[in-house]
């Protein structure tokens, strides 16, 4: 803050208000190769609560159609019923909301170890305790989408 | 802004929320564990139900909370952390326009 204040006393009115530090990497920094596997579920979860909202827009206005009558709805069902694109959208709520848990343990303080000196063969337990959570997170998730397939696969067998 | 770890500790709280109701709803449809699907007289006996009704309520209310919490962080990163007023804006503006919707939805069938 220091460092900020000395740079704008030497500058006009009008550039302080457009200088904008860029600092703030922004939606950039979501995919850049250079950090770890938490850092691609950081990007997955915002992609993923993305289209989420997308999701919850197009739910709520749909099942809004009810109110319009069983004639309009019948028709909506007819010619709109999408069954797949549902089995998506749980496959991605899925994921979303285990890494939800995951992230909620870490924050908490849990699986990520104590802060001390790092020793000789330097492996926080931020990196290698958590990832016992990003394994089970794989595990559970690829249990989870192959449910949701399953269940998917046996509604169009009826 | 200030007062930002409010937000933070919501969405975590919201979230764990969610989870229980998220597996609720989807036990309704997924698995066929109530038998519920999606035609007209289905959907009327669902929210017909008080109860029912006022668990949708609770989720859409939580579920529009959490979203456009998240929704805020997006966009505040898109534009850089500039135009955090009109971000906020726009995303209470948009949950309150979905929320009357949902509302009058839940509401629908309970009233009738």
């Amino acid at each position: 803050m220091v460092c900020l204040s000395y740079q704008s006393q030497n500058k006009s009115e009008e550039e302080k208000k457009k200088k904008w530090y860029n600092n703030i990497p922004g939606f950039k920094a979501w995919l850049s190769p250079k950090y770890n596997s938490e850092r691609l579920m950081f990007t997955i979860q915002r992609v993923t609560g993305f289209i989420l909202v997308l999701y919850i827009y197009v739910h709520i206005i749909i099942t809004g159609l009810t109110t319009l009558g069983q004639s309009t709805w019948n028709y909506f069902l007819s010619h709109y019923d999408l069954p797949i694109f549902e089995v998506i959208i749980a496959m991605i709520v899925g994921i979303h909301g285990l890494n939800g848990i995951r992230l909620i343990i870490t924050e908490l303080g849990y699986s990520i170890g104590k802060p001390a000196v790092p020793e000789y063969p330097y492996k926080p337990k931020s990196l290698t305790k958590q990832k016992m959570l990003m394994y089970a997170l794989m595990i559970v998730a690829a249990i989870f989408i192959i449910v949701a397939a399953w269940d998917y696969i046996v509604f169009l067998v009826r | 802004m200030a007062g930002e770890w409010k937000f933070w500790f919501l969405q975590f709280v919201t979230g764990a929320i969610l989870v229980a109701l998220v597996l609720t709803h989807l036990s309704l449809f997924i698995g066929n564990g109530y038998h519920i699907d999606n035609s007209y007289n289905e959907i009327q006996a669902h929210l017909s139900s008080p109860a029912w009704a006022a668990f949708y309520i609770i989720f859409l209310t939580i579920v529009l909370y959490h979203s456009h919490n998240g929704l805020r962080n997006i966009l505040s990163e898109w534009t850089g952390g500039h135009h955090d007023k009109l971000v906020t804006a726009i995303v209470i503006v948009l949950g309150v326009v979905f929320w009357i919707i949902g509302m009058h939805t839940i509401l629908y069938f309970l009233v009738r």
